[in-house]
């Protein structure tokens, strides 16, 4: 023991703000990887949804029946789909467009593609083309669909709230528990509550002080001095310091006083076992500390 | 006097009756309707739209996109009459309902002058075909609350089973018989399109 340990309410902080990080860094992976995976899991049914319509456009216009290809175009555009167009030997045969919708996409060729794009107003889609094989290997065209981006997006915003709540409900638990085991038990005077500062043993709970393993009686502000210079050994603590911590309320508490507790708690401490010596150290000029290794001699000769 | 007027009203009458009855069945029924055989081919054509709908909307984008096609697919199988038609848009028509119309044929086929073991066979492919829509409309109608998508996926493709079903697909072994059947039997097999050829 070295007599600087920490103090149960700054484990609790430390402990406190570690959790809080990492359950953020844990939320921030955890919903950057379900975005990535709901986008490309999007791309993957977007892609697969055009070429199923692609299917039934090629055998329509096999058939000649490009009514009934229109039909079906329309049949998509009260979902996703923003648009549809089919090019069928250079020419344009089916062109539904989702009454929203006011674009007139730029040509394309009879290429499979898929490209990233927005509306006017911002909404963003995926501009998805498929080409047009015949049974023969022959080149028909292409079925062009739009497919709006926004839901992605709006399932991803519902994921960050879901999960940002269930961090912070993750925080407050573990924070609470954690504030529970550090500070709750240090109130039912748990080991972790005891100041141990060299051979000095305090108990702030039971009011106990030893030194090396020797009870040592103390009046109520000879116990609060030493807590008070025992909370940080090796600090100097001024006069001032002591007065306003050992005699809140007393405004006639003077230099004197402190001197004489200073004085008396000593001889306490010499009393009660020889390590007591020279435990308190005065800095003259300064104040008094508690001697943070072992002590060889008084600054001031006392 | 009275005798030529009687007469000439009882050959005004006569004359419209047979006018009224040309009429008739020049227009198959007489009541405007298409005749039964022009059903069956528009009842084909709509049935394949249906195929195609449930086709493609197996692979819907996202969970919204199945239930609205789920929709349109009740829409199309029940028709405007329906209990549970819903317009979300999609088509200007107003569908007449492939059940509504198979169950007419139920009850239109007894009456057809056709050979009593013809009409037996046209009349047990029509239940099938109203059983397995009516399987669909259901199976479609489960499909409007669904939340997930892999269920809702699932789901569409058992319409699309229950739908080819209903068409009919005809392999080695026994199968239930559909419209296609139905189709062969009026002779317009040419005019639908053998499903899965």
């Amino acid at each position: 023991m070295n007599g600087r340990s920490i103090t149960p309410a700054r484990r609790f902080a430390i402990a406190a703000i570690a959790t809080a990080v990492l359950t953020g860094l844990g939320v921030g992976l955890f919903v950057d990887a379900y975005q990535r995976l709901l986008e490309e899991s999007f791309r993957e049914r977007s892609t697969s949804y055009v070429r199923a319509f692609s299917e039934g456009a090629k055998r329509w216009i096999e058939d000649g029946d490009i009514e009934l290809l229109r039909e079906a175009a329309r049949f998509l555009l009260v979902g996703s789909a923003l648009y549809v167009r089919v090019e069928n030997d250079g020419t344009l045969i089916v062109d539904e467009k989702a009454s929203r919708v006011d674009i007139d996409p730029k040509p394309v060729g009879d290429t499979s593609s898929i490209a990233d794009a927005s509306l006017p107003d911002g909404t963003p889609y995926l501009d998805i083309t498929v080409p047009l094989v015949g049974e023969d290997g022959s080149a028909l065209g292409h079925v062009r669909i739009g497919i709006d981006r926004s839901s992605v997006a709006v399932a991803a915003r519902g994921i960050l709230l879901l999960s940002a709540a269930g961090g912070l409900g993750f925080d407050i638990l573990l924070i609470g528990v954690l504030g529970w085991a550090l500070l709750g038990r240090t109130r039912e005077g748990s080991p972790s509550a005891i100041v141990e500062a060299g051979p000095l043993r305090i108990d702030p709970v039971r009011k106990e002080v030893e030194i090396g393993g020797s009870p040592v009686r103390l009046t109520p502000k000879q116990f609060a001095l030493l807590e008070l210079l025992a909370s940080d050994p090796g600090r100097v603590f001024s006069e001032e310091e002591i007065l306003e911590a050992v005699w809140p309320d007393s405004a006639y508490a003077d230099s004197k006083d402190v001197k004489q507790y200073v004085y008396l708690l000593r001889r306490r401490l010499e009393e009660a076992a020889p390590e007591g010596k020279g435990l308190i150290v005065t800095v003259a000029g300064f104040g008094y500390r508690l001697a943070d290794r072992p002590v060889e001699g008084d600054l001031t000769g006392k | 006097m009275d005798k030529r007027r009687s007469a000439a009203i009882i050959a005004a009458i006569a004359l419209f009756s047979l006018i009224a009855g040309y009429g008739a069945v020049a227009d198959d029924r007489g009541d405007g309707t298409p005749s039964l055989e022009a059903q069956l081919v528009s009842f084909a054509t709509e049935l394949r739209l249906c195929l195609s709908l449930a086709a493609f909307a197996a692979y819907s984008p996202t969970i919204l996109d199945i239930r609205l096609h789920a929709q349109q697919l009740v829409n199309l199988i029940e028709g405007a009459s329906g209990e549970d038609y819903s317009r979300p848009g999609g088509s200007s028509d107003e569908p007449v309902g492939l059940l509504v119309e198979a169950t007419g044929w139920i009850r239109q086929i007894p009456d057809r002058p056709l050979p009593l073991d013809k009409k037996e066979r046209i009349l047990a492919a029509t239940k099938n075909v109203a059983t397995f829509l009516e399987l669909a409309r259901d199976e479609a109608l489960s499909l409007r609350d669904e939340r997930r998508i892999e269920r809702a996926k699932e789901g569409m493709l058992m319409v699309y089973a229950y739908l080819a079903a209903a068409y009919e697909s005809p392999c080695g072994t026994a199968y239930l018989p559909g419209l296609w059947t139905i189709l062969q039997a009026f002779g317009l097999a040419d005019r639908g399109e053998e499903p899965h050829s």
